[in-house]
């Protein structure tokens, strides 16, 4: 026998303080008094004459008991140990297959629930002018709501922090309809005498007046 | 970017900040060389 798991119990001879192996197999054992508690004693040793035969049911332990004359104990590495007129308690005992069956039911939980998504992966934008490939035109003209002035509806993303530094990154310095004020604080600034100041507050209008930048969005 | 006829409103997805952009030609308030 390779290996008994210590928390089987064998409770018999033991038990009742009879030498180990003054009994065998032949023979009725003494009767006990089924009243008084049997103490319970871990054994992890063989016991000559009280093996039978290889048991084959599984990688589980189970135990069987009677009250009065036999115990039934099937150990994990394959070997049966009977225990006349002894008891032998269940605990510590592994339900057959129960391991199994909860690993199924868990499994079960898991395959059940599936996967959803907080917001759209492809957001459905149909009024953006598109074209035969279905990739947004982006030289269409701009789409206009009723009363004739552009449409600006709709997602939009950020085209970078090249606007955010520079609003007018993309304009004749000469035509950019700056307010007078916003034009001396960009000619104050433009030769960047304020440029130990953050950086931002060096050119941009917008955040030379403190407020918060944001991004400049593109379509 | 939500527009009517009156406001056009920009919601940005960062720090949940929002712009409101009124098209209904009221005056410029007093506070406008320094916005929020």
């Amino acid at each position: 026998m390779a290996h008994i798991p210590a928390h089987l119990f064998y409770v018999g001879r033991r038990a009742r303080g009879e030498r180990e192996g003054s009994r065998r197999t032949d023979g009725p054992g003494p009767e006990i008094n089924q009243n008084v508690t049997t103490r319970v004693i871990p054994d992890t040793t063989p016991i000559p004459g009280y093996h039978a035969t290889p048991f084959s049911e599984g990688p589980y332990q189970r135990t069987c008991s009677t009250k009065r004359s036999m115990s039934l104990t099937a150990f994990r590495d394959g070997w049966i140990t009977i225990a006349l007129n002894g008891e032998v308690k269940n605990e510590n005992t592994t339900e057959p297959r129960k391991g199994i069956r909860n690993f199924v039911f868990h499994s079960h939980l898991v395959l059940i629930c599936a996967p959803v998504y907080g917001q759209w992966v492809k957001v459905p934008t149909g009024r953006i002018p598109r074209g035969p490939d279905g990739k947004p035109n982006l030289s269409a003209p701009a789409p206009r709501s009723p009363d004739g002035h552009p449409d600006l509806s709709g997602v939009w993303e950020s085209g970078g922090a090249r606007y955010i530094l520079d609003i007018a990154a993309d304009l004749n310095p000469a035509t950019v309809p700056f307010m007078p004020w916003a034009k001396a604080l960009v000619d104050e600034r433009a030769d960047g005498s304020h440029s130990e100041r953050i950086p931002l507050q060096t050119a941009c209008p917008e955040a030379s007046r403190g407020s918060m930048p944001r991004p400049h969005l593109g379509r | 970017m939500i527009q009517k006829s009156d406001v056009i409103a920009i919601l940005y997805e960062s720090d949940n900040a929002w712009r409101q952009i009124f098209l209904d030609g009221r005056e410029l308030g007093n506070d406008f060389l320094r916005p929020s």
